[in-house]
Formats: C-alpha cells, sequence, structure tokens
C-alpha cells in the first residue's frame, strides 16, 4: 500500500490534484482512498459528482456515536473510497484534533483492512497549523509527501515552510518531502521560478499542470477532468502524474 | 449529565493499568501529566508503592509546553532520569492534557528511545478510558520486546503455566498471589511466569515456554492472544474460586481447555484495545436489560464475573445470577455474556432488581434504603486502599466458606 500526503499553500489545488490522481490511478485499476483533511470538506466533491459524503466530525455533531464503516465514507468515481474528516463549527473547538479523532476512527472501523486499497490519498490543509494537521505525516500514515505549488511568492513561501517543518520532524519518524507539483497560476517565468526552488531543496518537479478552463468545466459538471474527458491534454497529465507517484 | 457519577466513583484510568502492570519490572514509568504530585495515579491505587521500590514519574506538563506542542522538556527530563537512575526501560503515556492537543507518543517513543538507548513504550492514553486498555496493552508491548523464542513447543497435558493479569488493580495484595501461586505448583504445575506480581523483567522474557497462559484479568487477554498467535500456547480464561471452583480450573489448565467459562474454542480473533471517540461514547449508552428479578448481581471486571457466577451456580447452587461490567473497553471477548452500564441510574436500576449484589462497597451507595442486599467485594481499581481491611482472599478453595458465610 502506498500512502501519500499531498500539502501546499490554501486554494493552491491541492484537492483537485488529489481527485483527478485518485480518478487516475482508479483507472489504472488500482484501489484508492481518498481523505479529505480539512475543515472545509471539499477534497472529494469531484470524486462524487456533487454529492458529497457526510465528514466524520459532522456525523459526531448529529448522532451520538461516531459513524461505523458503512457511514464513514462512500465510493466515488472509480471505486475511489471517499472520506472527509470535516471539522468543528467554525471558530470552535480544534479542528487538527478532528483530523487525530478521525484517523481513530478509521483504524478502528479498520477502513484499510476492508478494503484493502493499493493507494491512500491525504488531501491536507493549507498550513501545518498544529499537531493535528501534521497527524497524516506521523508514523503509520502517510509515507511519502507531495507538495503542490504555483510559482507566486506566496505558494513558494508557504512550500518552504511545509518543507521546513517537515524537515524539524525527521526524527520524529514523520513522512518526508518526495516531490513538487506545479499547478500553474501563469506567472512570468513559472516553471523557472519552481524548477529554482525544487533544486534548492534537492526535490524533483513530478508534474506541471496547466491552468485549464476544462478543469473547472467538468468541477462545475460535479467531477474531476479526468473523469470527463480522459484523453484531454490536461488529463494526460493527471494520468502520468499518478503513474510517476506510483514509481518515486 | 446523565453520565456524571453523583454517588459513584470511577475505575483506575488506562495509565494506571500501565504502571501497575510495569510497577516491578525495572522501568522508569512517566506520567505526561500537569500534576505535580505521582499520588493521583500511583499511591491511591497502588498498594506497591508504600514498600516496593519503582521509579514512577510525573512529567508536570505546563500551559506553554502544551500550547506549544513542546515535548523536548519531557524527553530531556526522561533522559537525565535515565542517567541517575539506570531503568531497563522506559514507558510514557499520556493524561487528559496531551491527548487534547494530539501528542504524538509514537514519536516521543522514538526520540526517547534514540537518546536513552533504552527499549522505550510511548503509549497514547488519556486519562478517560479504563486500566484495562492500559494494562494490555503495555503487556504487549512487553511480550514484543522482551520475550525470548521458547526452546520447546507447548505440550499437553499442561505443566508449565503463566499466569497473566495478576496485578493489584485487580488482586490487591491481600495474599491472593500467593494463595494462586500456591494452588498452582500444589497442583504439580510449573510456575513459568507470573505477570505481574513477584517476578522479574528476565523471567517474564522466558514466557513463551509455558504450555498455558492461565488468564486472571482482562488486562491479560490481549497478551494471552498475541502468545497464541506467537508461540501456540493456549488460554483458558477464569480466576480458581471455591473448591470446585479450583479443581475445574485446574483441570481446565491441564487439559488447555479454552471453552471453561467462556466457551470460547482458543481461535478467537485478536481485536485490539479501542481508543477512538466512538468507542467512548459507550460509555454513555443506557442499555435497558430485562426487568425480571433475580437472585444475585455481581459487578465488576469481565474474568471475576465470569468466575463468581461459575461458583454462585455450582458450588453455592444460585441459578440465577447476572453479570455487569461497568467497564465499557473490556476486551469485546469477554462482554459477550455480560452486561455492560457504565451510567449510574442504569446500575442502580439493576441492583434494585437484585436480591443480593456482590459488588465494591461503593456500589451500596446506590440504594442507601437497601444496603444489607450489598455483599462487599473491594475491588482494588475502583475504590483503591479505601476497603482493604474488608477484603477477602477470594481466589482458591476457602473462599468457599467466606461467600456461603456471606449469602446466609
Amino acid at each position: 500500500m502506498r500512502k501519500f500526503a499531498i500539502y501546499g499553500k490554501g486554494g493552491i489545488g491541492k484537492s483537485t490534484t488529489a481527485a483527478n490522481v485518485s480518478a487516475a490511478l482508479s483507472m489504472m485499476g488500482k484501489k484508492v482512498v481518498q481523505v479529505g483533511c480539512d475543515p472545509k470538506a471539499d477534497s472529494t466533491l469531484n470524486l462524487l459528482h456533487g454529492h458529497p459524503v457526510t465528514p466524520v466530525m459532522d456525523y459526531y455533531r448529529e448522532h451520538t456515536e461516531g459513524p461505523d464503516f458503512d457511514h464513514i465514507g462512500r465510493e466515488g468515481f472509480g471505486g475511489v473510497f471517499c472520506i472527509e474528516t470535516g471539522g468543528p463549527t467554525p471558530g470552535l473547538g480544534c479542528a487538527g484534533r478532528g483530523i487525530i479523532a478521525t484517523f481513530d476512527l478509521m483504524d478502528e472501523q479498520e477502513v484499510f483492512q476492508k478494503l484493502q486499497p493499493d493507494v491512500v490519498l491525504y488531501d491536507v490543509l493549507g498550513d501545518v497549523v498544529c499537531g493535528g494537521f501534521s497527524a497524516p505525516i506521523r508514523d503509520g500514515y502517510a509515507d511519502e509527501i507531495f507538495i503542490v505549488t504555483s510559482g507566486e511568492k506566496m505558494a513558494l513561501y508557504a512550500a518552504a515552510n511545509i518543507i521546513k517543518a517537515v524537515e524539524n520532524f525527521k526524527s520524529r519518524g514523520y513522512a518526508q518531502v518526495k516531490g513538487i507539483i506545479l499547478n500553474r497560476r501563469n506567472v512570468d517565468d513559472e516553471y523557472e521560478l519552481v524548477k529554482a526552488f525544487a533544486d534548492e531543496h534537492g526535490l524533483p518537479i513530478v508534474a506541471d499542470i496547466p491552468r485549464s478552463k476544462e478543469i473547472q468545466y467538468y468541477e462545475n459538471k460535479g467531477m474531476t477532468v479526468v473523469e470527463g474527458d480522459p484523453d484531454l491534454p490536461v488529463s494526460q497529465i493527471y494520468r502520468e502524474l499518478a503513474q510517476k507517484l506510483l514509481q518515486v | 449529565m446523565k453520565q456524571a457519577q453523583r454517588v459513584l466513583s470511577t475505575y483506575a484510568v488506562d495509565m494506571f493499568g500501565i504502571a501497575s502492570s510495569l510497577f516491578e519490572l525495572g522501568g522508569l514509568i512517566v506520567m505526561h501529566d500537569a500534576d505535580g504530585c505521582n499520588s493521583t495515579y500511583d499511591t491511591h491505587d497502588e498498594p506497591r508503592w508504600y514498600d516496593t521500590p519503582s521509579m514512577v514519574y510525573v512529567s508536570g506538563i505546563n500551559e506553554i509546553d502544551t500550547i506549544q506542542g513542546n515535548d523536548q522538556r519531557l524527553i530531556d527530563n526522561i533522559a537525565e532520569a535515565v542517567e541517575a537512575a539506570h531503568p531497563r526501560f522506559v514507558a510514557i503515556g499520556g493524561s487528559p492534557m496531551p491527548n487534547a492537543i494530539g501528542t504524538d507518543f509514537k514519536a516521543i517513543e522514538r526520540l526517547v528511545a534514540a537518546r536513552t538507548g533504552l527499549p522505550t513504550l510511548g503509549f497514547r492514553t488519556d486519562g478517560i478510558h479504563s486500566y484495562l486498555p492500559g494494562a494490555g496493552g503495555a503487556y504487549i508491548w512487553l511480550a514484543k520486546t522482551f520475550l525470548k523464542a521458547p526452546h520447546r513447543k507447548p505440550q499437553k497435558p499442561a505443566k508449565r503455566v503463566n499466569l497473566l493479569g495478576l496485578t493489584p488493580l485487580d488482586f490487591s495484595v491481600v495474599g491472593n498471589a500467593t494463595t494462586l501461586k500456591q494452588i498452582v505448583t500444589d497442583a504439580g504445575f510449573t510456575l513459568q511466569s507470573s505477570w505481574s506480581m513477584g517476578d522479574t523483567l528476565d523471567t517474564l522474557a522466558e514466557a513463551a515456554n509455558a504450555d498455558v497462559n492461565a488468564v486472571l484479568s482482562s488486562t491479560a487477554f490481549y497478551l494471552a492472544q498475541y502468545m497464541r498467535d506467537t508461540y501456540g500456547i493456549p488460554y483458558v480464561v477464569g480466576i480458581p474460586m471455591g473448591e470446585k471452583g479450583t479443581a475445574d480450573w485446574l483441570e481446565a489448565l491441564r487439559n488447555c481447555d479454552s471453552s471453561y467459562l467462556t466457551g470460547f474454542t482458543g481461535q478467537e480473533k485478536y481485536i485490539k484495545a479501542q481508543y477512538a471517540l466512538a468507542d467512548l461514547n459507550a460509555w454513555k449508552t443506557e442499555p435497558v436489560y430485562a426487568d425480571t428479578p433475580c437472585d444475585v448481581l455481581v459487578i465488576g471486571e469481565p474474568v471475576y464475573l465470569l468466575s463468581m457466577k461459575a461458583m454462585l451456580q455450582q458450588e453455592m447452587g444460585i441459578s440465577d445470577v447476572r453479570m455487569l461490567c461497568p467497564l465499557a473497553d473490556a476486551p469485546r471477548w469477554l462482554l459477550e455474556q455480560v452486561e455492560v452500564a457504565s451510567v449510574e441510574d442504569v446500575i442502580r436500576q439493576e441492583c434494585r432488581k437484585a436480591r443480593r449484589v456482590i459488588a465494591d462497597p461503593i456500589y451500596a451507595r446506590l440504594l442507601p434504603d437497601e444496603k444489607e442486599k450489598f455483599i462487599s467485594m473491594p475491588h482494588e481499581a475502583y475504590s483503591g486502599r479505601h476497603y482493604h481491611a474488608d477484603m477477602p482472599i477470594f481466589v482458591g478453595p476457602s473462599f468457599s466458606a467466606w461467600l456461603k458465610n456471606k449469602l446466609t
């Protein structure tokens, strides 16, 4: 089982990337679990044709007990099993602890033992703001981290912070950063900027995803572009990224 | 507020279970908690504290360390204590505060092990679960870390016995452990090891040479399952209580009869201790049990319940016996025949239905007008040292006379 965590600045396209990679992996015949680790709970929306799964934290709010296996997540496109941690009511509670509680529940419900996935993708909130948001890279969860960034200054700044945080965690046995996913925002010299950043940190750029209207087009239809039109050039890039992740 | 305990107490928590199961083994045991005094964990429920050397410490976590998730002070302090005390291992567990901020005890385990070079257990206790999963997890870690490969395979009829789950939390220090060991050796068995009273880490390391494991409390069921899966050692669940109970238990041990008291096949699937919020909610459920009265209700830990029920039925001639376990996080297999209730009102209702109640004396507070129906069986994990003077030796043939006297 390969377990990846996708990090990056808020709004940079982590969920879009994760969902398209999941869709592409499923088209390769892989069993995939995607876990959205963000209170917004929108990671898997485009794998579910706009019918969102109930986030685990929402379930806890509405019921006295936690969800059982049949209610912890739902299969979406290509059989991708979608789970959303969700979070507390905005302004209250502790979202990071919600991620840990969801992982505990997944462990107890033996989600991975039951599904036997080939790949698990953790799609994590932009910034590692507290212990809970590092939970996906703790020992036993993701083994490899990929950071999504554009050439924008703040996106690269966030990526640098994530790399620094992860390096600090090395002695704790946490996952390490294995590559950069360039999600273009059409900044001048974007590839060169990101390449210089990647080289500085000794990381490869594993994908160069162009800004594409087709992504938005299919997202408006509640699906990934990979599902909507797998032959489009941008879909092909996601499919190549999926293959590359398995090879890294 | 239904979960509030108005007159009842609470059971020893998970960290107490770790401290109790590891107490005599020469390890440094650290509670990661704000408490400046370890008596909260280790004197109220640990009778060995007064006369047995041990190394149990509290980290004294403070507000700023908590906010900043600063584990470094804990690691530095542990390293300093290790240098001074030379323990055989280090065990670290948490309290509610580290649990609330999601402290990564596996990472702390790794860092402490690297720093000290000692076998280290980082256990994610939360001070909310009971001593059962705490001790259960510590036993599993001990087995995985220290058990040596056996010299020979388990034999049947069994000759060499491990006594598992023998902590003061369930057996106190009033003579149960000594009696139990005497019963085993008098019956011609060889006592391979005793977890956890009276043996050293080196003795426990040889436990895989046993022919059979006697599971004396729920704390040891996970360990017994691990040793079955790893070394093929069968388990027998039960405590030898009373004349017939003792004879039957010895016979079950000799024959490696896993079905004794439980009906088990001996192949029960390993179900690990539960730690999620969902499980905690099990403490809050209000089950409704049969409204019919019963002759005797027994309250306590599941292995004790099964053993007491057998004794009441087979030796005391009382057929209508019900068992109630307030510990919702006991191993699931052991709860199959047992009612589970933690909410005070539910337990009160169950006590009301019974003609006699055998339980820790604190439960008598539930029905102040019916105190005479309660038979006091103090449970260290529940009332601590408070009722030591009333605690009988409930292991062995002599318990028959004691119980007969109480029931008349």
